[in-house]
């Protein structure tokens, strides 16, 4: 680069062109066209507003090279770029949210962390969550989900009265009870775990699932509640919790590496121990 | 919590066999434990259940795949395989039993019998296995399944590496009964 204008320059100001030309130059080399990875997505599509639309497998190709690589970022850009039409749940992107969750090659996770396989001779299958209501293309009716969540009563519970003046103390608690939530509080309700149990396809509407009665544990092992008999109580019937027979699909597909098999296995423990008829009078009461 | 009463408000079902397919969504009929003491919380999350139901059979929606498109993982099959070795031996074996009650001569008459046919080794082995597994697997995975009652070994990676284990020492075992015995 040391053409005959560069050489009048002064020597920082040559040494400063010359590096820009440099950088210039290298730059320029490193945005060479890459041969194109052309991933397939085949996608489960189906649309409320079409009569007598069925069900249907819709495949699309993606340029691996100008993807970002989660499959969330492959569903996005299949949506802004080929087929609007194309419904799905996110938000966060991040893995907190829990509005992605789907079926991906085969198991429930969140959209946005899976990554894409990278094996182009391979086409990754994406259905919606097993076993629910589909609304639209990968949009399931969570409702009888969040109902059930509901039911568990999913808050704190005091005795003492205390509710009356709510927020004058802190409620206290040891750090080997506050080791207690953990591993159950950190459930983002994706309902991964949820949809991946056999039990669950079967009798969701009686059997409360995985996530919910993790949720239910995680009150129940909760020191600051007062509610644990009654909460334990509430599930002295043949369906809510002892439609778990242990299958752990839920503990294997969990996104957030959760246990909720292991939740379960203790509620089982606890409702054998507790005393029920103790509770059942405390309930009645 | 819950008891579910059919369609003609007949019998309160409880037999998990009429519950098989959840597409028979019956009148979810509220018959709790603690009704009297049921808060404004559950009465809501109930009838948001029933409303559920009601609205997705009325309009119809597709439920999304599940068995044909779902991975086989260890956890599922060696669960499904618990329940269909426990399902053929609790089929079999009285079967076999009452048969052999009601048919003349006693089961040595019947081993001569099978003895007599000259069938193929081969064939005598595979059966053997086939008699031998459900026995010994579901023994095995049984222990596995008391240890989960004592919430020991829920961990992924221990309920993965319990699963092979059993598996394969089921399979020794039986191996061991076909050919040692």
């Amino acid at each position: 680069m040391s053409t005959p204008t560069v050489m009048k320059l002064g020597p920082v100001r040559r040494s400063l062109v010359q590096l820009m030309q440099t950088r210039c130059a290298q730059t320029s080399a490193a945005t060479a066209p890459e041969p194109a990875r052309m991933k397939k997505f085949a996608v489960y599509r189906w649309d409320p507003e079409k009569p007598g639309d069925k069900p249907k497998m819709q495949t699309y190709e993606v340029d691996l090279n100008t993807c970002g690589p989660m499959v969330l970022d492959a569903l996005i850009k299949i949506k802004n770029e080929m087929d609007p039409t194309l419904t799905f749940r996110r938000s966060c992107r991040e893995g907190i949210c829990g509005s992605c969750s789907m079926n991906i090659g085969g198991s429930n996770t969140l959209a946005c962390l899976c990554k894409i396989d990278d094996n182009l001779g391979k086409a990754t299958k994406i259905y919606p969550l097993p076993h629910m209501y589909v609304i639209k293309d990968l949009v399931p009716d969570m409702s009888n989900f969040y109902a059930q969540y509901r039911s568990i009563e999913p808050y704190l519970k005091k005795k003492d009265g205390s509710d009356k003046n709510i927020g004058d103390k802190q409620y206290l608690q040891t750090t080997g009870d506050r080791a207690k939530l953990d591993g159950l509080y950190e459930c983002i309700l994706c309902a991964c775990c949820s949809t991946s149990c056999p039990s669950y396809w079967w009798n969701s509407d009686k059997y409360l699932g995985p996530a919910v009665l993790m949720q239910a544990y995680r009150w129940m092992v909760d020191s600051r509640d007062d509610y644990t008999s009654e909460r334990l109580f509430q599930m002295e019937d043949r369906f809510s919790v002892y439609r778990c027979h242990t299958i752990m699909n839920c503990t294997k597909t969990c996104p957030k590496g959760l246990n909720p098999g292991l939740a379960i296995g203790e509620i089982k423990k606890m409702l054998a121990k507790y005393n029920s008829k103790e509770a059942k009078q405390l309930a009645q009461a | 919590m819950i008891r579910a009463s059919f369609g003609k408000g007949s019998a309160l079902l409880t037999s998990n066999a009429a519950l098989l397919s959840s597409r028979l969504q019956p009148v979810v009929v509220t018959q709790l434990s603690h009704t009297s003491t049921r808060s404004q919380t559950e009465d809501i999350a109930y009838k948001e259940m029933e409303e559920f139901w009601d609205k997705n059979r009325r309009l119809n929606r597709p439920l999304s795949p599940h068995l044909r498109i779902y991975n086989p993982e260890l956890t599922s099959m060696l669960s499904l395989c618990h329940r269909a070795t426990g399902i053929a031996m609790a089929v079999t074996v009285p079967f076999v039993a009452a048969t052999l009650l009601g048919l003349p001569g006693d089961f040595s008459s019947y081993i001569e019998y099978i003895k007599d046919l000259h069938l193929n080794p081969a064939i005598l082995t595979a059966a053997k296995y086939v008699l031998a597994f459900p026995i010994c697997y579901h023994y095995i995975n049984g222990i596995r399944h008391l240890a989960w009652d004592w919430a020991i070994g829920f961990d992924l990676k221990t309920t993965y590496q319990s699963g092979y284990f059993v598996m394969a020492l089921a399979l020794l075992v039986t191996a061991g009964f076909v050919h040692l015995l």
